[in-house]
């Protein structure tokens, strides 16, 4: 369980209706952007995020006191957004990974340049932007591993849940993964000099 | 980090060592889209009642241009006595916002006794999978009063957070359908598997706290015997809220034989064992990896005999083959018993909800079982469809979309395909053949009459072949379905024909005639084939509803709105038993008693307003009474082989019995 959550979790396991404002206020803003990064258009995401919560209410609902009180909260939660993401994309095609460069995340970025070093922050998006352009043109079952393990920063075994596989397949595929991006890297480098 | 600081403009961040979260985490909350969050999960303060104006403030707040004011006002409606909010309920129950059905539905949910559970029912089959959960949720509230069907339906649903609903609503059921509930265990989602489990170790939790010493001490007995062959630890015994430990004063030997042979509880317990030892599996399996990691790192490699590892397996093998026999003969035993009472006193199969065709019900058998549709069962819904089922498993097959359609008006299932008949919105008759898998097959389209508005009375010839039509005059013109023509034309001397029936061997058609100038009814048996009148009879004047020969054609029963059931016969030409009500009729004026005939020839049967009635053809003796629920009953139809009756109620649904003689 996650320790920082354990309040919200007793407070969702006494009085559900009464506290999930709190889970909604909390997860609202990240979840509104893992839908974007996830290839759900910019206009549909608040519909998604909605979605998200509906479900997420009606799992709590049936769940015990006891289950909701050990949940793992934010790998749940991610776990429902994923396949409500899967599901509206396609039923048969995974989620893809897009750039946030033309998404609401720049903007946010933008904001938080003016505050701290702008050049150093800079550099530091533009390298990410960077690299999650080279992730999404991976393979699947490579992107989707690589891209929830560096940039959703869950862990190997919050991953295999999420995807129903074993943590062995999640490890090997992140290797995989990043054993290509640093191909597709180096090719792209040597193409620059 | 305590989130509770953080509940302000911006959010939190839960995971600061995660670089890629965090430009996201740090986006301002924007008050409007949680506003809407809660409202489409009816968290919304109700509005304030007053006792005057409440029902006229509340219907204008219903079409507020807020969402969260809409909700609101549906959750004030709980407030209100039943009598009072259930039109308003109703409205909102049909309003184009799900936020509002949705809210809606779990207002009817709080009703307790009184909950309307056909309005449940009916949103089971919402458009949007929000409400569909929510009324699955309410149903399993009802845990007295909701019928199972419905439920393992929407275990069929194509969203899984409302099969994993119809799972939960299912497992809090008083009518237990723990078969239902191993197929979910199957379900490609791991919410709905889930959702299974869940329920399963509170049913489980449920049986251990409510059943008698005997029964308790049955299922301790079987795991102590379980804890005896597997020897984990003391905590494995943990099921959700409870902890089992074994007697003291139950020997362990003497536990292990006192396995249970059969019983829910011993199917439960077989259930709860096989999940103990799924985590134990996983457990003791985490426990090797551990143990095989420090070893690898101590540089020692320990082989496991393999003669113990085989042993083990076998072991595992032995144990899966009794837990899949055990649950095998439960489930033979129990389908068994479930027969015998069907057989015994008929019993409600399925209950189906394709929506209200726009005239009525209408509904079609597949042919006898001789043939590769056998079973099939078509019925008409909402909006020119028409929904299949397999009467047989009570599955959803499929749905025709007749597209040009404004009603059905007549269907009759032969072994080629299900032909349609339904009136166009250009006012015609248009007939197609459908068939699964294969492109809609244009028939034949009959133009509409001089009587435009009129929809027109139809019956089509039992062999599927000729339509009789009637569009609202005196006049009948029987259509070959093959020659694309009609062949011939019956004119009655006087009046308005009111009800049709074709003879079983599709060559006479029977025609009753209704006349509003104060000539008595007439009923002409005429034959298609020569063209001349072969029977007629008179009785007071009074509009026939309904009419249904016999399977042998030899007698005809039908029903005038004088609450009288005639039966005729052709021997003596008479309408006999003019003095015997067969039924405790309405009284009402505005109800239409309907008649139906088994094909078997023995019994026939008809709805009253308070049940549907089974009466023996031969000895006039009423075999069967089966209570009709809410609503009334405007059709009956039997199978081919006599066995169900399928019972179309004005509310959309139909009800398909079980009542072998």
């Amino acid at each position: 369980m996650e320790p920082e959550y354990k309040d919200l979790l007793d407070a969702l396991a006494t009085d559900l209706a009464g506290n999930y404002e709190q889970l909604v206020m909390l997860y609202w803003g990240p979840l509104k952007g893992f839908v974007i990064r996830r290839m759900i258009p910019v206009q549909d995401a608040e519909d998604m995020v909605q979605e998200i919560f509906l479900r997420a209410f009606l799992d709590l609902q049936r769940s015990s006191g006891l289950k909701i009180r050990t949940l793992k909260l934010r790998a749940w939660l991610y776990t429902i957004a994923w396949n409500a993401c899967a599901n509206r994309l396609s039923r048969n095609k995974q989620p893809v990974m897009v750039s946030i460069e033309c998404e609401e995340g720049l903007i946010v970025d933008l904001e938080g340049l003016q505050s701290e070093q702008p050049e150093l922050l800079l550099e530091q998006k533009e390298r990410r932007e960077e690299l999650e352009s080279q992730i999404a043109t991976l393979p699947p079952r490579y992107r989707d591993v690589v891209s929830l393990y560096y940039f959703e920063g869950f862990s190997q075994q919050e991953i295999a849940d999420m995807l129903e596989v074993r943590v062995g397949t999640v490890k090997v595929n992140v290797y995989r993964g990043l054993k290509m991006l640093q191909k597709q890297l180096a090719v792209q480098a040597n193409r620059v000099r | 980090m305590d989130y509770k600081e953080n509940q302000g403009n911006v959010i939190p961040t839960p995971h600061e060592h995660e670089q890629g979260s965090q430009d996201i985490e740090k986006m301002p909350v924007a008050a409007e889209p949680v506003k809407n969050i809660l409202a489409a999960l009816g968290l919304v303060i109700p509005l304030p009642v007053s006792a005057e104006q409440s029902q006229e403030e509340l219907a204008e707040a219903l079409q507020a241009p807020e969402r969260a004011r809409r909700v609101a006002a549906v959750r004030a409606l709980r407030q209100l006595r039943a009598t009072q909010s259930l039109p308003l309920l109703q409205v909102a129950l049909h309003h184009e916002d799900e936020a509002v059905r949705a809210a809606a539905v779990g207002v009817i949910g709080t009703c307790k006794e009184e909950a309307p559970v056909d309005f449940l029912l009916e949103r089971l089959h919402d458009p949007a999978w929000y409400v569909r959960a929510c009324a699955a949720h309410e149903l399993g509230c009802q845990i007295e009063r909701a019928p199972v069907v419905p439920l393992v339906e929407a275990m069929h649903d194509e969203d899984e957070s409302v099969r994993a609903e119809a799972v939960w609503a299912l497992g809090r059921l008083k009518e237990y359908a723990p078969e239902a509930l191993l197929d979910a265990l199957h379900d490609p989602s791991r919410l709905v598997r889930e959702a299974v489990r869940q329920i399963m170790a509170q049913r489980i939790e449920q049986t251990i706290n409510d059943t008698t010493l005997g029964e308790h001490t049955e299922l301790e007995a079987l795991l102590a015997a379980e804890r005896a062959e597997t020897e984990p630890p003391q905590e494995a015994y943990k099921l959700p809220g409870k902890v089992f430990t074994l007697p003291d004063s139950l020997p362990r030997e003497q536990a292990n034989k006192r396995l249970p042979e059969t019983g829910p509880l011993a199917y439960l317990a077989e259930v709860a064992k096989s999940e103990q030892q799924s985590q134990w599996g996983q457990r003791s399996a985490r426990k090797r990896e551990q143990k095989g990691r420090q070893r690898t790192h101590r540089g020692e490699r320990v082989k496991v005999p393999e003669r113990k590892r085989r042993g083990y397996l076998l072991e595992k093998v032995l144990l899966a083959i009794f837990i899949l026999g055990f649950g095998l003969l439960w489930y033979s035993l129990d389908q068994r018993f479930h027969q015998s009472s069907i057989a015994a006193q008929g019993s409600l199969s399925c209950v189906f909800h394709p929506g209200k065709n726009e005239d009525g019900n209408v509904m079609a058998w597949s042919p006898g079982k001789s043939t590769d549709v056998s079973g099939l069962f078509a019925v008409a819904g909402a909006g020119g469809s028409v929904v299949v089922y397999d009467a047989d498993s009570c599955h959803y097959i499929t749905t025709y979309k007749e597209g040009n359609a404004r009603t059905i008006l007549a269907m009759k299932w032969i072994v080629d395909g299900l032909r349609i008949a339904f009136l166009n919105k250009d006012g015609n008759i248009q007939i197609v053949q459908e068939r699964e898998n294969v492109a809609s097959e244009q028939l034949l389209t009959i133009p509409a009459a001089m009587q435009a508005n009129v929809v027109p009375l139809v019956a089509w010839s039992d062999d599927g072949q000729h339509l009789a039509v009637n569009w609202g005059n005196n006049l009948l013109a029987i259509w070959s379905i093959q020659e694309k023509l009609a062949l011939a034309q019956y004119t009655a001397p006087y009046g308005q024909i009111s009800a049709l029936a074709w003879s079983p061997d599709s060559t006479e058609i029977a025609a009753a005639t209704f006349d509003n100038g104060g000539n008595d009814g007439l009923i002409q048996i005429w034959n298609v084939m020569t063209r001349k009148i072969v029977a007629q009879d008179i009785y007071p004047s009074a509009k026939v509803a309904t009419m249904a020969w016999s399977g042998d054609g030899e007698n005809l029963l039908f029903y005038n709105q004088n609450n009288v059931i005639y039966k005729w016969n052709r021997m003596t030409q008479e309408a006999s038993s003019t003095n015997t009500n067969y039924a405790s009729l309405p009284q009402s004026n505005n109800f239409t008693l309907t008649l139906a005939w088994a094909p078997d020839n023995t019994r026939f049967i008809m709805s009253t307003d308070s049940d549907l009635q089974i009466w023996n053809a031969t000895t006039n003796q009423s075999v069967m009474s089966i209570p009709n629920g809410f609503t009334r009953i405007d059709q009956l139809s039997w199978s081919v082989d006599s066995q169900h009756i399928a019972a179309a109620s004005t509310d959309g649904t139909v009800q398909l019995w079980h009542v072998s003689g």
